[in-house]
């Protein structure tokens, strides 16, 4: 069985009167009943869409999940497995559908080549490693359950906005909800494609992404030395998983969503979903050419370890 | 033969042999025997992922892995040897050690030595040489000792008038390299040499070790023991002659063939490669020299157990240097370097030869030493059976291992795919370490009873004198 | 002839002096007539900005343990801690069971990374060198910047709770109870493990490294 989370465990628990009690107990035991017959199981799970058998391929993809990743991630998705505590950032909870990580636009769900590319390449710099040694059927099927995992737990939430609003589990809602959630993951999302063809990188380009770097405020979370929020002490907040969230420090020469130019470019205009990295994509809506100036500046700036250079110390400016 | 003398006896007081010496020299080398064994069987469970002791400090299965190979080489092997040879030399010279104060000094300073090895370890002091592992501190005394150890013992060889038997030649030579051999490996790679080049150095002396300390020592015992038990000479003086400087020549060569596909320059390695194969066709005149000998013996070699220990080791010692031969060339290393096939080969030669040799030695000599006969030879019998069985086992088992690990790294699969391939192949390996575990057992308490007889004889000898 | 050859003379210096000498002279001279200028690197000349980006990484992840167990986050005290993680990897036998070393066959460029050469080992901290002898564990010539530092820190505390299947033991002493809590050998370990590689220009990206020149010849996916 999954173990529920804590907003289930806790919805009902301010009740004053046995009478309440016992209709939150009803409830609680309604909304776990109703998830598990539509998701099923760590053994056998099911996904949320899924109205036939349950497909062999994400019992497969749960088997795996279970070895190589429910130690930080959670058997449930919860992103509190048994290290998690001692690792920063946190591993993802998934329960609530958002990925740091994506081609597509900001706010969108990933693509499902996006989870692939995470497994794929781990998330450097962060304590996701590579699983990119693991058989293409293995990776798939740890995606789709990811997947299902994200789902169900986005499904366990809103049953218990649903339960705490109406006080009743209406089929009908139920039924809603769940199509909702699928629909979500299954309209597919467009990635994101640059406007205009790269630039030549020059020294120039170079120069002209540090000046559009400062003056669009990058520094204000990854400082003006581009070290990032931790070594430069700024506090951006926490991000939607509620843990503190430091910008990158953009001189480790480790880019966690990716190293090619293009994936620094999709940074830049899709931001990173739940944390306060927003979009720039309307910001250089007029002059997209400027998004590879900033582009090249925040890929020298992750060379220059590689060539054993020391990272600028100081202000930029 | 060895018993007429080839000379005339020098004036010497005291005994011939200092048996009481031999005897502790083996106790010493079973107490180690039995941390070996212990070390083995600790990082086998570690490795079936069934370590009942995690997480101690002393524990630790990283540490007893080097106290598992320093102890059965330092402890055990060294051990046994050293008191082999201080029976073998004074007999075959008619002479004693140079002194037996000395003697007795070397004793104790080796036990310091092997124990404050096992000790350093421990305590976090291990150095990164493989079987040099001995904290630094430890290093020069064992200098010291090596060299006393070699005046001791060469001074009565070199003093002895006549013609030189076959075991001297090994065992006079071995006192010379095991002394360079412990400056170059303790030394060099740790205080002198870095990278690559160390890593030459390294595998030269973990060659060394082997080829130039304790396989000299076992075959000048064999040349030995087995004219004396078969009761008739060895059968060509010509190939032993030829043997023993082969050896010389071509083992010393062999140590980078530790490190083949290193960085370390290519032509050095295919000479290293070369010369093991040289190596193979050397062994193969002794062994046909030691099988010669017995031709025509009938079933003496199996009737009489310390033969049987002895001629069962040399044709496992043949095996290793066939498997030598093999796993050394250079498209057998792709396959087969850093898999347990390897470990395999390892305890093939130590414990399935030069284990064995000696305990066909202690066999032979603890019933002289203790004044009685065994006390149970059924028991003998099933100390060498479990030996067999267990290392037989346990060969197979590794080898069959390592082909599979090396093919599943090459196919690029996830590391933990072999690993838990190997889990099958790592609990026989487990339970063939506690057959052979079984074996020590009963040789330990065989040895025990055997003891206690030998007292109380002497017992009633002293109180029939009074 | 054969009368010489067991005489003591030839035993002791021809067979014991002389062989050992010959395999001496070709095995271990020759290399190091070969590397004569190729001269051994100090500690503090290997530190580059990549273990010092994991220095600083460690240091603000651990603020306390750091400033306990090394202070400040400079070249010497990187310098020393490698030492100490060095110590801690001989002393713990973790070469025994890792070795460092790609060979250029099997595939285990394709696994592990670029194959490596003489210089690579030419410094302090692989006197004695670190080739090891057998794998029970992954080789670790390339493994810096693979994994992060709190990765590293579990895995020492706990090993199978972040890799299944694993025969790695538990190393609680090296740290102050807690995986959050690494000593200073705790500390040492983790660096030494994120400094091999480090000097290499496709690190913590061994095998997919793309320059970022070819890279930018060909900026789409």
């Amino acid at each position: 069985m999954y173990v529920p989370s804590r907003e289930l465990t806790q919805l009902g628990a301010d009740a004053e009167t046995d009478e309440e009690r016992e209709l939150w107990a009803e409830l609680r035991a309604e909304i776990a009943m109703t998830i598990a017959e539509r998701c099923g199981t760590p053994q056998a799970p099911r996904a949320l869409g899924e109205n036939e058998e349950p497909a062999s391929s994400l019992a497969f993809g749960a088997k795996v999940y279970n070895l190589r990743c429910s130690g930080c991630h959670g058997a449930t998705g919860d992103g509190a497995g048994v290290v998690a505590e001692y690792l920063t950032p946190r591993p993802r909870d998934f329960r609530k559908g958002v990925f740091k990580f994506t081609s597509t636009p900001y706010g969108a769900k990933p693509l499902r080549a996006d989870l692939i590319r995470t497994v794929q390449r781990g998330v450097p710099g962060a304590s996701m490693p590579s699983f990119k040694l693991l058989a293409k059927e293995e990776i798939e099927a740890v995606v789709d359950y990811v997947i299902a995992l994200a789902q169900r737990g986005k499904f366990e939430s809103e049953l218990v906005f649903l339960a705490e609003d109406e006080e009743e589990l209406d089929a009908e809602y139920v039924a809603e909800i769940a199509d909702e959630i699928v629909a979500e993951w299954s309209t597919a999302q467009p990635p994101v494609k640059p406007v205009t063809p790269m630039l030549p990188m020059t020294a120039e380009s170079v120069a002209e992404g540090r000046a559009l770097f400062l003056q669009h405020g990058c520094s204000k979370c990854h400082g003006a030395d581009g070290r990032g929020g931790l070594a430069g002490g700024i506090d951006v907040g926490k991000d939607v998983w509620g843990h503190t969230d430091p910008a990158a420090d953009l001189t480790s020469g480790m880019f966690r969503g990716g190293e090619r130019p293009i994936d620094i470019y999709r940074r830049i205009s899709s931001g990173i979903n739940g944390t306060p990295m927003p979009s720039f994509a309307n910001v250089f809506q007029q002059d997209p050419d400027a998004m590879w100036r900033l582009v090249h500046f925040v890929l020298d700036v992750g060379e220059q370890r590689r060539l054993n250079r020391p990272p600028q110390s100081g202000d930029l400016r | 033969m060895s018993d007429a003398p080839t000379a005339q006896p020098a004036a010497f007081e005291g005994p011939l042999v200092e048996t009481r010496l031999v005897a502790w020299y083996f106790y010493a080398s079973l107490a180690y025997l039995w941390l070996a064994l212990a070390a083995g069987l600790l990082i086998g469970l570690q490795l079936v992922d069934g370590n009942p002791l995690p997480a101690a400090e002393w524990l630790s299965p990283g540490r007893w892995r080097m106290v598992h190979t320093n102890t059965v080489v330092y402890g055990f092997l060294a051990n046994g040897i050293f008191g082999a040879v201080h029976w073998a030399i004074p007999r075959l010279l008619l002479r004693p050690f140079l002194s037996r104060t000395l003697s007795y000094f070397v004793f104790y300073a080796w036990q310091v030595i092997a124990l404050g090895t096992v000790v350093g370890i421990l305590h976090g002091h291990a150095q990164g040489v493989e079987l040099g592992e001995s904290p630094t501190w430890i290093d020069p005394l064992v200098l010291v000792v090596w060299l006393l150890l070699a005046v001791n013992a060469a001074a009565p060889i070199l003093r002895t008038g006549g013609a030189m038997y076959v075991s001297l030649w090994y065992f006079l030579a071995a006192y010379v390299w095991m002394f360079l051999t412990t400056a170059m490996g303790n030394f060099l790679p740790e205080y002198f040499v870095a990278g690559t080049n160390g890593g030459a150095i390294q595998g030269l002396f973990l060659h060394d070790l082997v080829g130039l300390f304790i396989t000299p020592f076992g075959w000048g015992l064999m040349y030995y023991f087995v004219p004396i038990l078969l009761k008739k000479p060895i059968w060509s003086h010509s190939l032993s002659l030829i043997g023993f400087w082969g050896l010389a020549f071509f083992y010393p060569l062999n140590g980078i063939h530790h490190f083949l596909y290193s960085p370390i320059p290519m032509f050095l390695q295919h000479g290293a490669i070369v010369a093991t194969i040289a190596v193979e066709m050397v062994v193969t005149t002794v062994i046909v020299n030691f099988f010669a000998t017995v031709w025509g013996t009938g079933a003496t070699w199996y009737r009489v157990l310390p033969l049987r220990w002895f001629y069962v080791g040399m044709v496992l010692y043949f095996l290793t240097c066939v498997q030598c031969a093999i796993q050394v060339t250079l498209t057998f290393q792709q396959l087969i370097h850093f898999t347990d096939w390897v470990v395999g080969h390892a305890h093939l030669v130590m414990f399935g030869v030069f284990s064995f040799w000696l305990f066909g030695i202690m066999t032979y000599l603890f019933p002289i030493l203790l004044g009685v006969p065994w006390r149970s030879t059924a028991l003998c019998e099933w100390h060498f059976w479990l030996s067999f069985v267990g290392i037989a086992v346990m060969v197979i088992d590794l080898t069959a291992a390592g082909v599979i690990q090396g093919f599943l790294w090459g196919a690029l699969k996830p590391w933990d795919t072999a690993v838990e391939a190997s889990h099958p192949f790592w609990m026989v390996r487990l339970i063939a370490g506690v057959v052979i575990i079984a074996g020590q057992l009963c040789f330990l308490g065989n040895l025990f009873f055997t003891w206690r007889d030998g007292r109380a004889g002497a017992a009633r000898v002293d109180s029939h004198d009074a | 002839m054969m009368s010489v050859l067991e005489k003591r003379s030839a035993v002791l210096l021809g067979a014991g002096l002389g062989m050992f000498v010959l395999a001496f002279a070709s095995n271990a001279i020759v290399p190091l007539v070969m590397y004569r200028d190729l001269p051994e690197q100090t500690a503090l000349e290997v530190v580059n900005q990549n273990t010092l980006y994991q220095l600083e990484d460690l240091r603000l992840r651990y603020r306390e343990p750091f400033e306990q167990h090394v202070g400040q986050a400079t070249n010497e005290t990187c310098a020393e801690l490698l030492k100490t993680g060095r110590q801690v990897y001989v002393a713990e036998g973790c070469w025994h069971c890792h070795s460092q070393m790609v060979r250029p066959v099997s595939n285990e460029p394709l696994r592990w990374g670029p194959v490596p050469n003489s210089p690579e080992y030419q410094n302090e901290l692989q006197r004695p060198v670190m080739f090891g002898t057998r794998r029970v564990g992954p080789d670790l010539s390339r493994e810096g910047g693979r994994r992060s530092n709190d990765w590293h820190a579990v895995h020492f505390w706990q090993p199978n709770t972040v890799s299944p299947h694993t025969r790695m033991p538990r190393y609680p002493w090296l740290f102050d109870g807690s995986p959050d809590k690494p000593n200073r050998r705790g500390l040492g370990l983790i660096l030494y493990v994120q400094w091999l590689g480090s000097w290499l220009e496709s690190y913590p990206a061994y095998e997919d490294y793309v320059p970022l020149k070819q890279q930018l010849a060909n900026p789409a996916e």
